[in-house]
């Protein structure tokens, strides 16, 4: 094709990115964003398809099958587990105000500056390359689609440096603008998003192109490629040469490098706008990068069917398919595909590193130098904060300067098919620190840097000396017969451990020493305070407010027109301001309590900002330690975490945490929990017994109606003898003249209700004494036939009056039973006139007692033919008064008081009675008395009747 | 739904849930199980390591779609 239209379809390609994150950043300024939704957040996730994957994957395809789809495959395994982890790292940064993985690394190991200078330098040594390859990308798809054949010198290395040249000042136009890194890039993001359309959409195209147009369907292709045996043999890992370990490792690696890749991180992190946007990345972003991949292996086939043989080079079939068959358009959009695909890329790297190189390489350096000069500090921090802005715009150039390098110097002989996987592992050094220092408190700043130090330089042995291997370069024989001749020291089976692929291989050792080094080392080296308060911080940002985040370290009187200094240098006046009315509004005591001139500073903002500003009061007033924790965090927001604190460090005086002071509230908060979850037990543990209280209580309240009911019953049964024995007495007493007769049964009467009345109290007074468990047996072996004969004779008068028979059928050979004979004879009394008494007028009554032995036991049964007792009445016949509570009944006839005591009489001895009886039918009463006293034979506390 | 309100999220069923979907669909796409794929059979042409790989990768992001998605609230 021709170059200029090529050149002119680039430039006019990324003018249009320039066109598009100007409409995002003038949206986003009038607050109507296009940026902050759940779509555009996955497709710049997508960010993570680059010039590699959409050349490369082809090329791998067709020369090691399904392999290329690890890379793809590892994110979606890793993307349901970012609920937990990605989650909890935008949590956690945005809380501390992160906006890097150097800066999560240093803050977390007690914002530490040399471990986030060694990140970084781990970032960039290991990114660069990549980024380089990106380049080549760009420069080698220019070649092949204006129709160089080989990439030469002279023909691409033009359009590279002048692609380069472009993306950078897109980086620093739309990426590096504010001096503020937790600022997002709102014109930047929706270039990327727009980026992964263009790539996806255009990727699908030339796919369904080259299944559907050059072949008939994906049948049709894999029944060609079966044909061919060279092909056939990619259709399996097993004749790919895949092995398992490789693929495992593929997909670690992947999954790593989703979530610790610089510009990941960018886009994840920082650029993410609302939690919540998570849930439809976690299954758009999978969707993505398997859709992309559907016609990678398709095409592979489709090129190495067409052009095989041709010295074509694989990575280049996506543009050279359309091209040999004639399709120059569809090629040219191809090739902006590409583009879009490196370009996107290059800008997203490019800034993360950029603020990462500002941040934790130069920052650390210059805010040390102040303390020096205390006179011209405020001039000093305002031109720190320019220092700060310029230096990253410098780092973008410098970047893109080392990638651009990088290619043109070693890039173009360098065989870069694994620059990417390579890179990949360089900062899979970082997941041991930074899963650890999400999960583990133990981990420490020592343990952490030397993890990644160790596995920086395993990496770099196993994985990155074998590429410098080559003519004029390292000698071959280091591969062979290991460094300076030594066989254990041999980059591809380093330790004497061969069999495994090469990738594998640099990741088990470099990660074997990586974990060691951090997880020993933090065991066997106590952390600082600040180390562990930072621990605390990270690991537990779900739970409550950590407690630890509430140590100020910042202490004593630093005057707030330093603090205010501070701010105004390196974020300005406006956000200075706002920064300081967000910090007044959610810690009101913190400021107003300290003086009045501050709040008058807030507030005449409307009025005269200038004026506030300018000239801030001249007061004494210190700052809240609050305050100065709330200064570091935003001024790490802007210059990293370790940069942040040397700052404050430099107006406040050093920071002080106490050993003791951060132990002892860690202790304190777990002391917390721990009273928690005890408080929880015991607030259980009352409810229990809040109900069983209740529970008694309802049945004392039963209790407390029988008892009065009783008394009730007691008193009315009381005074009817008593009524009728006044109003005999009152008559005897007004009618002297009463005939002699009548008196005399007058008085008889009277001294019949009084002896009702003492059998009555008599009873009762029983009864209470059985209830309380007063009442003793004056227990002896005696004859029940003779008791129960002596019973009936003593009811014998009272049955002929009535007209009944009775009948005792007791043998006298019965074994004599221990009873209390006086209380015995009061049971059978009680039965037997009961009987006599339930006989029915009319009916000549029949009552019988017979008694026979049980086992140890013997058995007694007065039976009578009378009116019967119902069902439902058969319990109620053995409570006090039933008879006189009934009253569907007539005049009762008697006390209502005797099966009462009858019964308690038989519980006494360890008896039981029961009644048997239906109406009309008579009834009987069974009484079953123990033959042995029982060892408890002491007097029995029925709790179910007492009062 | 502001994420104030669940503080303790990583501890509830949701995460949990996503956790086991991820373990196991990494034992699902890993040897020794796609050993059991791996041979020359086709299926409708595709081979059938190719087309094991695709479906399970779509049941594992339609099953993770299925998971996060918001309760009636």
């Amino acid at each position: 094709m021709n170059k200029l239209l090529v050149i002119a379809f680039s430039f006019g390609y990324l003018a249009l990115l320039f066109g598009v994150a100007y409409a995002a950043e003038r949206r986003s300024a009038a607050r109507k964003s296009l940026v902050a939704n759940p779509y555009v957040y996955a497709l710049s996730m997508a960010v993570y398809c680059t010039a590699w994957a959409y050349y490369g994957s082809v090329g791998r395809a067709a020369h090691q099958g399904l392999s290329f789809v690890g890379i793809y495959l590892g994110p979606g395994l890793l993307a349901p587990a970012w609920w937990l982890v990605l989650r909890k790292i935008i949590r956690v940064c945005r809380q501390q105000r992160l906006t890097s993985i150097a800066d999560f690394i240093s803050a977390r190991y007690g914002k530490s500056a040399s471990l986030g200078a060694l990140v970084t330098g781990v970032c960039v040594l290991g990114v660069v390359p990549y980024i380089a390859l990106q380049i080549k990308a760009i420069a080698s798809s220019f070649v092949v689609l204006t129709g160089g054949g080989h990439p030469d010198v002279n023909s691409a290395t033009g359009p590279a440096l002048f692609t380069a040249g472009a993306l950078a000042v897109f980086t620093i136009l739309f990426g590096v603008r504010s001096v503020e890194a937790t600022e997002r890039h709102e014109g930047v993001v929706l270039a990327v998003a727009l980026e992964s359309l263009v790539k996806l959409l255009a990727f699908l195209l030339l796919g369904a192109f080259v299944t559907f147009g050059l072949f008939g369907g994906f049948a049709d292709l894999f029944d060609q490629a079966a044909a061919e045996p060279a092909l056939r043999q990619l259709f399996t890992f097993k004749g790919a040469g895949t092995s398992g370990a490789e693929w495992l490792t593929l997909l670690v690696l992947s999954m790593s490098a989703v979530l610790l890749l610089p510009r990941q991180f960018q886009v994840a992190v920082v650029e993410n706008a609302d939690e919540n946007h998570l849930r439809k990345a976690m299954w758009l972003f999978p969707l993505y990068l398997l859709v992309i991949n559907i016609f990678v292996l398709p095409i592979a086939f489709g090129g190495m069917l067409k052009l095989g043989g041709r010295g074509y080079d694989a990575d280049t079939f996506v543009l050279a398919l359309p091209l040999a068959s004639g399709h120059s358009w569809l090629a040219l959009l191809t090739y902006l595909g590409g583009l879009s695909a490196a370009s996107s890329m290059i800008i997203v790297e490019t800034i993360a590193l950029s603020v990462m190189m500002g941040n934790h390489l130069l920052m650390p350096l210059l805010v040390r130098v102040p303390a020096a000069r205390p006179e011209g500090q405020r001039r000093w921090f305002a031109y720190l904060g320019r220092i700060a802005l310029t230096s990253r715009r410098l780092a973008v150039l410098l970047v893109l300067a080392l990638a651009y390098g990088y290619y043109a110097g070693v890039g173009r002989q360098l065989p870069l098919v694994n620059t990417g996987l390579v890179s990949f592992a360089a900062v899979a050094q970082f997941l041991p620190a930074v899963l650890g220092g999400l999960y583990w408190k133990g981990g420490t700043r020592r343990g952490a840097t030397l993890g990644i130090l160790a596995g920086f330089a395993v990496w770099f042995f196993t994985l990155v000396v074998p590429t410098l291997v080559g003519p004029g370069r390292l000698p071959v024989s280091v591969l062979s017969d290991g460094v300076g001749g030594l066989g254990w020291l041999r980059p591809g089976a380093l330790f004497g451990l061969d069999g495994l692929d090469y990738l594998s291989h640099g990741l088990f050792w470099s990660w074997f020493f990586n974990i060691g080094g951090y997880v020993g080392l933090s065991l066997a080296w106590p952390p600082s305070a600040l180390e562990l308060r930072q621990a605390d911080v990270f690991v537990d940002v779900f739970r409550r407010r950590s407690l630890a985040e509430e140590i100020a370290g910042w202490q004593g009187r630093t005057p707030l027109p330093d603090v205010r200094a501070l701010l105004l240098g390196f974020l300005g006046k406006k956000r200075t301001n706002q920064a300081l009315r967000a910090f007044a509004e959610r810690f009101p005591d913190a400021l107003s309590m300290n003086n009045a001139q501050v709040a008058g500073s807030r507030y005449p903002e409307s009025v005269g900002e200038e004026k506030s500003v300018d000239s801030p009061p001249p007061s004494f007033a210190t700052a809240d330690p609050r305050l100065l924790t709330y200064a570091e965090k935003l001024l790490a927001g802007t210059l990293g975490p370790a940069s942040a604190r040397l700052l404050l460090a430099s107006v406040a005086g050093a920071e002080e945490i106490s050993y003791d002071n951060v132990v002892g509230i860690l202790k304190e908060s777990q002391q917390l929990l721990e009273a928690n979850r005890q408080l929880q037990k015991q607030r259980r543990q009352l409810q229990r017994l809040t109900d069983e209280l209740r529970q008694a209580y309802d049945q004392l309240q039963i209790l407390d109606m029988q008892k009065d009911e009783f008394l009730y019953t007691v008193t009315h049964e009381l005074r009817t003898p008593l009524t009728s024995i006044r109003a005999l007495a009152e008559i005897l007493a007004d009618n002297p003249e009463l005939e002699a007769e009548e008196r005399e049964r007058f008085q008889h009467t009277i001294s019949r209700e009084a002896e009702r009345l003492t059998r009555l109290i008599s009873l009762i007074l029983d009864l209470e004494k059985f209830e309380s468990g007063q009442a003793s047996l004056d227990r002896s072996p005696l004859a029940l036939a003779d008791v129960v004969h002596e019973a009936a004779e003593a009811v014998a008068q009272l049955a002929r009056a009535r007209g009944t028979e009775l009948r005792v059928d007791v043998p006298a050979s019965l074994p004599p039973l221990p009873a209390d004979r006086d209380r015995l004879m009061q049971v059978l009394i009680n039965l037997l006139s009961n009987a006599i008494k339930a006989t029915v007028p009319g009916r000549p009554g029949r009552i019988a007692v017979l008694a026979w032995p049980a086992a140890d036991a013997l058995l007694l049964c007065v039976e009578d033919n009378g009116k019967g007792i119902a069902l439902a009445e058969q319990h109620q016949i053995f409570d006090k008064f039933f008879q006189a509570q009934n009253q569907t009944m007539r005049k009762p006839e008697g006390s209502g008081l005797g099966l009462a005591i009858t019964k308690k009489i038989v519980e006494l001895h360890q008896g039981r009675i029961w009644v048997e009886s239906a109406p009309e039918q008579g009834a009987r009463f069974f009484i079953e008395l123990p033959l042995a006293v029982p060892a408890r034979a002491a007097a029995p506390f029925s709790p179910s009747f007492s009062l | 739904m502001r994420p104030k309100s669940n503080a303790t999220e990583a501890a509830t069923p949701r995460g949990q849930r996503l956790l086991f979907v991820a373990v196991l669909f990494t034992v699902l796409l890993n040897y020794p199980l796609l050993a059991a794929f791996d041979h020359n059979g086709r299926v409708a042409g595709v081979p059938v390591l190719y087309l094991y790989v695709l479906l399970a990768w779509l049941l594992l992001i339609a099953l993770t779609a299925w998971l996060v998605r918001k309760k009636e609230e």
